[in-house]
């Protein structure tokens, strides 16, 4: 079996001697998990695997394999697949290898062991359970978690390109389960952290467990129309549903809905969205995308206008744009992502975010399904709290939540001035309150 | 795929070092996925996946590693690893491997690995493309797709297991978005089958296009779907996906053997309407869900889960097995050799009644035929569910009067199949994709249509 160096210089070789051109992105991965049940581990986990992805393009086009095997024959038979693959793809004259000689060594989070005992991290996997069962109205955790994962990204091409980046990143979960008097109530809750130490295990806890006990006493809303704020991670989880309409990607296929639109007002002039690589307090930053191309920040919309999409090499040039860094590629073809998004706050206080009554949104579920991308209709299950004033009155489920995200954009009523992150941070933003979303429940 | 001598080093050191059972899952894993779009190849991409899984048990407690390299040395050392914190003397014996079995009731033509037919797949797609698009002026965009997978594993444990099988999937997929001036809308339709690419000779490619047109097409201008309780007529095939979420996850003993679903103390009691009966079954031939062998290498077998609505059985895995007691059922699945197995779900479905889809429509006077269903999740602890409505109709006075934009139900097992009162004759099957706790799966939902009397509607309008 070839070494990771060996296998890239390897595939690399190849290409060039077919005649073509190529990138190849490497991943590596080392995991250690924990679950608990009743006190003990219920399941460990050490893990390792590595993976080589190829794009090669000759005579304007473009065909990509991977490989987990680095058996030289398998990444012979791996470069041939995508040499074949080629053969029968569409002309694509703005797909080219482009990204020339750029070397970057390491990126800012730079993957340190730490000096934190296995022990250590499985008592605090076993700390998201027992915490919740010794309340005074006790939960269970049916599923609970910590992981560490040390991540290596390696991309090179025929044109000299080849950038390396670690990074290691912490996770822990739980969801706390109250069952009494036949009712019963569960909330899931995440945290994330680049170092052990700033893994925030008791906001995790608390978040789950409180969020529990008031649903378990919850009721439903009235079917009617709202005004809502949602959480973190709800208003990730709807800016990850529609995440088509910051690509140039999706524009250049017609996918769209804003493709028209560049220069136009999309949204309410409170609202400035940019996409930001290397942020303060970020997961998975990386200083270079999957094609090598340095990252950047990007301003997408501004004070409600939309300014430009996110671009890797290709839709850069289909649109005679600068490429903002922002290709992805995974295991499969050139594609565009964005690293982080950060809404921009208000620069003053806005009195009317929490003025009368309206909804905090804190779980919203479905929205895999319940959403389409393209026309903006979702509706998904929500769960939550009814406010007024900025207090909250009550808690409430089992109601749905529909409304149109493109209208959302512009359906805002205030933006918070102070922003945060959801809990895989990669999301940074204020509060948001939306008119019109169409609750349906009693 | 990995020598047997390997095999069994590696778990006599996994049982020298304490462990009471151990499994290596071997995989190799070919993939295809052919992509049209705008009329023309998008991208055709091609790949191997490759590892193994070692999962030990100490008590009721699941040791899992994997790595991408076959020696010796590696898993030996994985196993060291997942036994550092656990050592203790040896508690269990290792029983010789059984002669390497190999069953195939699930037959395969075209295979991905020695027949591509990446001509024929394009030709196919351009078919599909030309007939959406002919469907009328407002199609703007098909995206067609033909994915195809060769998973072949290989199953090693300290039992005497030794099972291999190669399972060939096939999926095409086939969307058309329609619009006017601002208005988008898609329509889709998902075949699959546990086949090679003949699968492709039953489906018409024409009827699968137009059928994501038509959808497409009549969704624009459809009015806002109502909001709030409303009896609910639920299509055919796909609208299985309310037993799969309101019911199947808290039937697996995954769920169960943790007191996470609300079904846990539920055996033989009666938790839906007489009227459903309901089955999961690995062993149809050919379909999307079934297998030969599950992924703890114990043939699958035909699993009655409900019978005229009581609860008469799990979905078991060996873990859920060994901490419920129930018997296994040759549910231990798992998306790769990344994750340890679960119990899930392979073809499940609420099996035929006897009212017709006529009666249903009539017997209501202002609800939803819910004719296309979406994907959904499930809470397994308190069994709330959500499932999207692709293609709702409106239902007034006993007739079905116009199309209506997507929406969203929700309600929660037990509520929901205690809401069940006619179950039709009209018995399909349809292919999705299933994420739990042990990845992404193929599996199969399945219902004739089936009337809810009462389940909260979330549309746009009020």
């Amino acid at each position: 079996m070839m070494t990771p160096d060996e296998s890239i210089a390897f595939i690399l070789r190849e290409v060039t001697a077919a005649g073509a051109q190529g990138d190849a992105i490497f991943n590596q991965n080392s995991t250690l998990s924990f679950k608990v049940e009743d006190g003990a581990l219920s399941e460990y986990k050490v893990a390792s695997g590595q993976s080589i992805s190829l794009r090669v393009v000759r005579n304007q086009r473009v065909g990509t394999s991977y490989s987990e095997s680095f058996e030289s024959e398998q990444l012979s038979a791996m470069v041939a697949d995508a040499l074949l693959n080629a053969q029968f793809t569409k002309d694509s004259p703005h797909e080219t290898i482009q990204v020339s000689n750029v070397r970057i060594a390491q990126g800012t989070d730079v993957a340190v062991a730490d000096d934190i005992t296995v022990e250590t991290k499985i008592d605090t996997a076993l700390r998201l359970e027992s915490t919740l069962k010794q309340k005074a109205i006790p939960a269970s955790a049916p599923y609970n978690g910590l992981t560490e994962t040390v991540r290596t990204v390696r991309v090179a091409n025929t044109l000299g390109t080849d950038c390396t980046h670690s990074d290691t990143q912490y996770a822990c979960y739980t969801s706390s389960l109250i069952d009494q008097d036949g009712q019963q109530a569960m909330h899931y809750s995440m945290r994330t952290a680049d170092s052990f130490s700033e893994l925030d295990v008791d906001g995790c806890l608390d978040e789950a467990y409180e969020t529990s006990l008031d649903l378990l006493r919850s009721e439903s809303l009235k079917t009617g129309r709202y005004d809502a704020i949602f959480s973190p991670d709800c208003l990730a989880s709807l800016f990850a549903a529609f995440g088509i309409f910051v690509c140039g990607e999706s524009a250049m296929k017609g996918l769209n809905p804003l493709r028209e639109r560049i220069g136009e007002t999309v949204g309410h002039s409170a609202l400035t969205i940019l996409n930001v690589p290397q942020p303060s307090g970020g997961m998975r930053s990386r200083p270079f995308d999957d094609e090598g191309h340095p990252t950047q920040t990007t301003t997408i919309i501004e004070d409600g206008t939309l300014k430009s999409f996110l671009h890797n090499s290709m839709t850069a040039s289909f649109f005679s744009v600068p490429n903002t860094g922002n290709a992805s590629r995974g295991g499969s073809g050139l594609k565009v992502a964005p690293q982080h998004l950060h809404i921009l706050p208000s620069n003053t206080v806005d009195r009317r975010l929490h003025e009368g009554t309206y909804l905090e949104l804190i779980s919203v579920d479905g929205m895999h399904s319940g959403a389409n991308a393209i026309s903006g209709d979702f509706s998904v299950g929500a769960s939550g709290y009814l406010c007024k004033d900025g207090e909250r009155i009550r808690a409430f489920r089992g109601v749905t939540v529909a409304h149109n995200f493109y209208d959302m954009l512009r359906l805002i009523k205030a933006v918070g001035h102070e922003a945060v992150w959801n809990s895989r941070r990669s999301l940074f933003a204020p509060e948001i309150r939306f008119t019109e979303c169409n609750i349906a429940g009693e | 795929m990995l020598h047997s001598d390997t095999a069994r080093a590696v778990i006599d050191h996994a049982l020298f070092l304490g462990a009471d059972f151990a499994e290596l899952y071997v995989e190799r894993n070919r993939s295809s996925q052919i992509e049209l779009l705008s009329s023309q190849v998008d991208g055709i991409n091609t790949g191997i996946d490759f590892g193994i899984g070692v999962r030990l048990f100490i008590g009721d407690r699941v040791l899992y590693g994997y790595t991408n390299q076959t020696e010796r040395e590696e898993l030996m050392r994985i196993a060291t690893v997942l036994l550092a914190r656990d050592g203790r003397d040896a508690r269990a014996e290792a029983v010789p491997f059984s002669a390497p079995g190999r069953i195939d009731v699930h037959p395969s033509e075209l295979k991905l690995s020695e027949t591509p037919s990446l001509e024929d797949k394009i030709r196919y797609l351009k078919i599909m493309d030309q007939t959406a698009r002919a469907q009328g002026k407002a199609i703007q965009q098909f995206v067609g797709k033909v994915l195809q997978r060769e998973q072949e594993i290989e199953v090693f444990n300290s039992e005497g297991i030794h099972q291999q099988d190669t399972r060939h999937y096939t999926r095409i997929v086939s969307m058309a978005i329609a619009q006017d001036g601002d208005e988008q809308a898609t329509g889709y339709e998902m075949p699959g089958a546990l086949q090679g690419w003949e699968f492709h000779r039953n489906m018409d490619p024409v009827r699968l296009a137009t059928e994501a047109a038509t959808s497409a097409l009549r969704k624009l201008g459809a009015d806002d779907c109502p909001s709030g309780e409303l009896p609910v007529v639920l299509g055919n095939g796909f609208g299985g996906v309310i037993f799969h979420e309101a019911c199947g996850h808290l039937l697996e003993t995954t769920s169960v053997q943790k007191k996470a679903s609300v079904f846990h103390d539920q055996m033989n009691q009666m938790i839906a309407t007489p009227v459903v009966n309901a089955v999961d079954d690995g062993c149809i031939k050919n379909e999307w869900g079934s297998l030969n062998i599950d992924d703890e290498g114990m043939p699958t077998e035909r699993t009655q889960l409900i019978e005229n609505g009581r609860l008469v059985h799990f979905m078991v895995d060996k873990m859920g097995e060994q901490r419920t007691g129930y018997r296994r059922t040759g549910s231990g699945r798992r998306q790769d050799y990344r994750f340890a197995p679960a119990s899930r779900m392979r073809n499940t479905f609420i099996e035929a009644g006897e009212s017709k889809l006529d009666e249903m429509i009539a017997s209501i006077d202002y609800g939803i035929y819910a004719k296309k269903m979406g994907g959904g999740s499930v809470k397994p602890g308190t069994g709330e569910f959500n499932f999207a409505v692709r293609e709702p109709y409106l239902i007034e006075n006993g007739k079905i009067s116009k199309p209506l934009r997507s929406a969203t139900l929700i309600s929660t097992g037990p509520k929901v199949l205690k809401e069940i009162s006619m179950v039709g004759t009209d018995f399909e099957l349809a292919a999705g994709m299933c994420g739990s706790v042990s990845g992404a799966i193929p599996a199969t939902v399945g219902q004739p249509s089936i009337k809810v009397d009462r389940i909260l509607v979330g549309g746009q309008s009020e």
